[in-house]
């Protein structure tokens, strides 16, 4: 497959992980909660870095939510994701929404251990 | 006042000085000086006004009963002048005077004007300095205005024109006399009458009185501000008394609140025990609210740091895939070095196989093995072909895809202290958080400590005593307002106390209005009635002088004086008559005149100049017998040839001319005139000008301007 026929595809998270990735968003009323991403499409691209540093992917369960496709880019990742995508004949949407369902998974447990979402970039 | 000698100093013709005796061994009060014109007669009476007023006027103007004075002779300068012209233009130091000696009531009279130049030549009067000095009886030497008043009490200025007569204006006072319009001699009459002393009395009156009314007045009006002021006065008194009401309420209100802030502070000490915990969860409250308004910014650091959370985390993966095609670069590099380096090799051993001769390159010998040489050259250009080939048969990216690559991965690049700040500012947010928290535990534990109701009961006083401190606050405000509406009432009211209480009515004021009014009535009665009878007085003395030196008596028979002392000479029937005679009526002007001297008290020497100017010989004898006699004011006549002549003067009064004398130049005489000579035996030289006497040999210069004062022996 060359480059060019690397699909771009659709992103998109479970309901369980946007509401998890919904929580992380910054509130000026809710300054002591660990809320450090200003949109949801942040927060989102956080958790796809996160699973593809930690290389966790994770396939979507049941309903899901589609990020908006203007505000998040999938070309903008494809040189790192190139060679997976074309290898796993893979459209770039569909691995970057399994790292993101991935990341989110990290995430949350990390939450649930009464850590910081940040923390995990050290 | 009786003169006694005079002695003139560089005055008129005298050069030098020029004693005159005045003290006659007889009784009489004539006085005679005799000369031709132009001899020096005016002189001496021009010398004795410049020693007593210190000026001498030129004839004055009378133009419808009004005089208009001339101009002072100057002392010195161009033209008419008072000080010898001899004196003036020689002498280097210009100098005049007049000595008058005299005896009056205070005993003896020294008067000497001295005039002196302060420059070299002076050229106006601005330039010379007058000396007055006075010594009257035993009185102290006056000087300058002093002496000059001194002079005034014995002979006023005022009345100078009666005694310093002037026969050849005799016509002025006589239209003076007889006109309607009678300003001049008005004042005039006034002055010798005295009158202008009551003048100046009812004068100073009416100024004093002037004084004392604006006093009045002003006392009135104040008074009127002083009513006004206690009206206002009163209506302040009354604002004062509302406004300290208003005060004493404020006053009451506020006793009453701070009493009741009182309580309420009593109230809270029975919670004492737990003010301290109070305190310490107010503390913890505030500092919880201080760190929760710090927290919302260190959070939005936090989310602004984390902006490139993700960047952080792709790059750990991308960043080997980055190095990789760094490496791959440099591979691609070194590749097309050693591609170019394995051409030229090739290119050289193929030029080198085919200019291959046999012969050396370098020794230029005979090569001795040269198909082994040519052998071994191949080899190596196939090597080096070979290897030229495994070079670019090397699967690697072209050198553009590999940069857009690299450019791409860089996108998702964080910087180099990227990962730092987001820690640092997550473990920031982070133990804010953890403060918080601590303090939030601190303050429940401390909650718990109080019941609900001690924490209300606490509360509600706290809420109360606020209200109430607020409340104290207000009502002190409104305490001071009202207390100083109050002072500024009472500055008010004493300024008003102040302006109605100072006025007093001097009753004494009024008195002496009422005083001086009438005082002023009366002087005007007193001189209305003295004016009427030194006016009968005047008619009487004048008519019984005129009816003495009258030729006519049958025709006018005496003299009427009005009111505003106009004369008229009457006739037989008592009525004016319509046109009298010049002579009558110089006769009658010589009568008004000695008559208001005479009425005026002033025992002061006359000075006559030129006594006959108007009168015929009949009226000239009878002046002066009625003039000269043996008793009463000297009278000095200035007598010209024309009018007396001396010897048959000396004669016709002998015995009540008391002294007489010529002013003549040396070339009037043609007799000797050495005192004690007087021979008619003189020689007479024309061709040297001088005249010599036979008698007693004395000579005289007839070109000399020696001006001679000669008495005569009488």
């Amino acid at each position: 497959m060359s480059e060019q026929e690397i699909a771009k595809g659709s992103v998109g998270i479970s309901e369980t992980s946007h509401a998890l990735l919904v929580s992380l968003v910054h509130d000026d009323e809710k300054s002591s909660e660990d809320r450090p991403f200003e949109s949801i499409v942040e927060a989102f691209r956080f958790a796809f870095a996160l699973g593809f540093s930690m290389g966790r992917k994770q396939k979507r369960e049941g309903k899901h939510v589609t990020v908006a496709p203007r505000q998040f880019i999938v070309t903008d990742y494809q040189e790192i994701l190139k060679k997976e995508v074309t290898k796993n004949k893979q459209s770039l949407g569909g691995a970057i929404s399994e790292y993101a369902e991935g990341g989110c998974s990290i995430i949350s447990e990390t939450v649930s251990k009464g850590k910081n979402v940040l923390d995990l970039i050290s | 006042m009786k003169l006694q000698h005079l002695i003139l100093y560089n005055i008129g013709p005298f050069y030098g000085r020029y004693p005159i005796n005045f003290m006659a061994e007889n009784d009489g009060n004539g006085y005679a000086f005799f000369a031709e014109n132009n001899r020096g007669k005016t002189s001496i009476y021009n010398a004795m006004r410049w020693c007593l007023f210190g000026e001498v006027s030129e004839r004055a103007k009378t133009v419808k009963g009004e005089r208009y004075g001339g101009s002072s002779i100057p002392l010195v300068g161009e033209g008419r002048i008072l000080m010898n012209s001899h004196a003036y233009e020689h002498d280097k130091n210009q100098e005049m005077s007049v000595v008058l000696i005299a005896e009056g009531e205070k005993g003896s009279i020294q008067i000497t004007r001295t005039a002196t130049s302060i420059t070299t030549l002076a050229r106006h009067d601005g330039q010379m300095t007058i000396q007055l000095d006075v010594k009257v009886g035993s009185d102290e030497l006056k000087h300058g205005a002093e002496a000059q008043e001194a002079i005034e009490s014995i002979f006023p200025r005022s009345l100078e024109r009666f005694f310093f007569i002037d026969g050849e204006a005799l016509e002025e006072y006589t239209q003076m006399m007889s006109s309607s319009d009678v300003i001049g001699l008005k004042e005039e009459v006034n002055s010798i009458l005295g009158i202008p002393a009551l003048i100046k009395g009812d004068a100073d009156f009416v100024r004093i009185r002037q004084g004392i009314k604006a006093k009045i007045d002003s006392t009135a009006k104040a008074e009127k501000v002083s009513t006004k002021a206690r009206d206002d006065a009163n209506a302040q008194r009354k604002n004062l008394k509302e406004k300290i009401s208003i005060a004493d309420k404020k006053q009451a209100k506020l006793q009453t609140v701070m009493s009741k802030l009182d309580e309420t502070v009593e109230e809270m000490k029975a919670h004492e025990e737990l003010a301290p915990i109070l305190e310490q969860l107010k503390m913890l409250e505030s500092q919880i609210d201080f760190k929760k308004q710090n927290l919302v910014d260190v959070n939005i650091d936090k989310v602004v740091e984390a902006r490139v959370g993700w960047k952080v985390l792709l790059w750990k993966k991308a960043s080997p895939q980055y190095q990789h095609y760094v490496g791959v670069r440099e591979q691609l590099a070194q590749r097309s070095r050693l591609i170019e380096q394995t051409q030229n090799t090739i290119k050289t051993l193929e030029k080198d196989l085919s200019e291959m001769t046999g012969i050396c390159t370098e020794c230029h010998q005979p090569l001795p093995d040269l198909e082994h040489f040519k052998a071994k050259k191949e080899s190596e250009l196939s090597a080096q072909k070979d290897l030229l080939e495994s070079y670019q048969s090397e699967d690697l990216d072209s050198e553009d895809d590999l940069t857009i690559k690299m450019a791409e991965l860089l996108k998702i690049q964080p910087q180099s202290d990227s990962k730092d700040r987001i820690l640092r500012a997550q473990r920031k947010w982070k133990k804010l958080v953890n403060e918080i928290e601590t303090l939030e535990e601190q303050h429940t534990l401390l909650n718990k400590k109080l019941t609900e109701d001690a924490k209300s009961s606490m509360v509600e006083l706290g809420e109360r005593k606020g209200r109430q401190e607020a409340m104290v606050s207000r009502r002190e405000s409104e305490w001071r307002t009202a207390r100083t509406d109050v002072e500024l009432a009472e500055l008010e009211l004493k300024r008003l106390e102040r302006l109605s209480g100072n006025v007093e009515v001097n009753k004494e004021d009024y008195n002496i209005d009422n005083v001086i009014s009438s005082l002023i009535v009366t002087i005007k009665d007193t001189i209305a009635s003295y004016r009427e009878k030194a006016r009968v007085e005047v008619q009487k003395r004048a008519t019984a002088v005129f009816t003495r030196l009258n030729n006519a008596p049958e025709v006018y028979t005496g003299i009427r004086v009005d009111k505003d002392f106009r004369t008229e000479i009457l006739n037989s029937k008592g009525k004016p008559s319509r046109n009298p005679s010049s002579g009558a009526i110089s006769i009658m002007t010589m009568s008004v005149i000695d008559a208001l001297r005479r009425v005026s008290g002033f025992n002061v020497p006359v000075f006559l100049d030129t006594p006959g100017r108007s009168l015929d010989e009949h009226h000239k004898d009878r002046q002066l017998d009625y003039f000269w006699q043996t008793d009463g004011q000297q009278f000095l006549i200035f007598a010209h040839s024309g009018e007396y002549g001396v010897e048959e003067t000396v004669e016709e009064f002998k015995g009540r001319l008391a002294k007489a004398y010529t002013i003549s130049l040396p070339r009037d005489h043609k007799t000797c005139f050495q005192k004690g000579c007087m021979s008619e035996d003189v020689e007479h030289d024309s061709y040297n000008k001088k005249n010599t006497c036979n008698a007693c040999g004395f000579e005289w210069d007839l070109t000399s301007q020696e001006t001679l004062v000669l008495e005569v022996p009488l």
